[in-house]
């Protein structure tokens, strides 16, 4: 079990909007990446081809063959459209081997202070700046 | 100045853990609790065509199923204290010679708690294409359940899927498009 947070980076934050209301930007996400099948509904986290940036979406068509090779489709809830955008040019579906992971469970809010300080590294450097303040202050009682 | 941050530190930590807390509490009391909202689906009309996929920039023709439905979902009962969101979708499962398992997603919808709860669609067609994975279409037998997806305010996010489906034998010809 795996836990991430969603991405904080300027990148994505296009991808994020895709899969409110239910998941916005600074929310903590419990994976797993136990081997199971791909089912239409499971919320998965995945990496298109030749790019380092996952992606969290849901899966809307699955297809499966007798050999247990299967492909599928994703796309943001909120999105209008399917993912086929996203993929590499000519890739209409994705494979087992681009899951990251699934998402299982969710705590919101969570990662919003690791968001602030990426976005604003003012606040990072005025915070550290308090605290190296309140240790120079701070007298021995 | 000691007095001022010591307090404003027990303020925050105590805060913190209080949230924390309640939380975990939120997730516990209600880990057991299911939804099953009731929901009536009828299916009026199916029909096959074969057609490219155009959205998908390849060429090649892939049977095409147009289904006519009727959707009635009531949640108005399912948005216990922990729900803060149910995603529904519509799925389409049938098998054929190519694969053994086809999902196909017909139709979904974002329910947040405060909005309307009811779902009332009559003759509707689906929200997304039913394309096959090639051309296996005909004569299957394809069954149409609802699913939901818990989003909690924290906690688990189950898929639980409808304990009624329908299911139906698709037309064995394709409809030609002069045919309406």
């Amino acid at each position: 079990i795996r836990i991430v947070i969603i991405p904080t980076k300027q990148w994505y934050q296009r991808r994020v909007r895709a899969m409110q209301p239910a998941y916005y930007r600074g929310d903590l996400l419990f994976l797993t990446n136990q081997p199971e099948p791909v089912r239409v509904g499971d919320v998965v986290v995945f990496r298109v081809r030749g790019r380092n940036i996952p992606i969290v979406h849901r899966v809307l068509k699955v297809h499966e063959k007798d050999d247990g090779y299967v492909k599928f489709l994703t796309k943001g809830d909120n999105n209008n459209i399917d993912d086929r955008g996203l993929y590499v040019d000519g890739q209409l579906w994705l494979e087992e081997q681009d899951i990251i992971g699934r998402v299982k469970g969710y705590l919101p809010y969570v990662g919003m202070m690791t968001i602030l300080m990426n976005d604003k590294p003012n606040l990072k450097y005025a915070l550290l700046g308090l605290l190296a303040l309140f240790v120079l202050i701070k007298r021995e009682q | 100045m000691n007095n001022l941050t010591s307090r404003a530190n027990v303020v925050l930590a105590n805060s913190l853990s209080v949230l924390a807390i309640l939380t975990g509490m939120l997730f516990i009391t209600t880990i057991h609790l299911r939804v099953e909202p009731k929901f009536d689906l009828k299916l009026n009309q199916a029909q096959i065509r074969h057609t490219p996929d155009h959205m998908s920039g390849k060429r090649d023709y892939l049977d095409l199923t147009l289904l006519d439905y009727d959707l009635d979902i009531d949640l108005s009962e399912s948005f216990h204290w922990n729900v803060k969101m149910i995603f529904l979708y519509l799925v389409a499962e049938y098998e054929n010679e190519v694969n053994k398992v086809n999902q196909v997603v017909l139709w979904d919808r974002i329910v947040m708690r405060g909005d309307n709860p009811t779902v009332d669609l009559k003759s509707m067609r689906t929200k997304y294409f039913f394309f096959d994975d090639g051309s296996r279409m005909r004569g299957k037998n394809v069954t149409i359940s609802l699913h939901w997806n818990i989003i909690p305010n924290a906690g688990l996010l189950p898929n639980i899927r409808g304990s009624k489906a329908v299911s139906t034998i698709l037309p064995s010809e394709y409809t030609p498009y002069n045919n309406y």
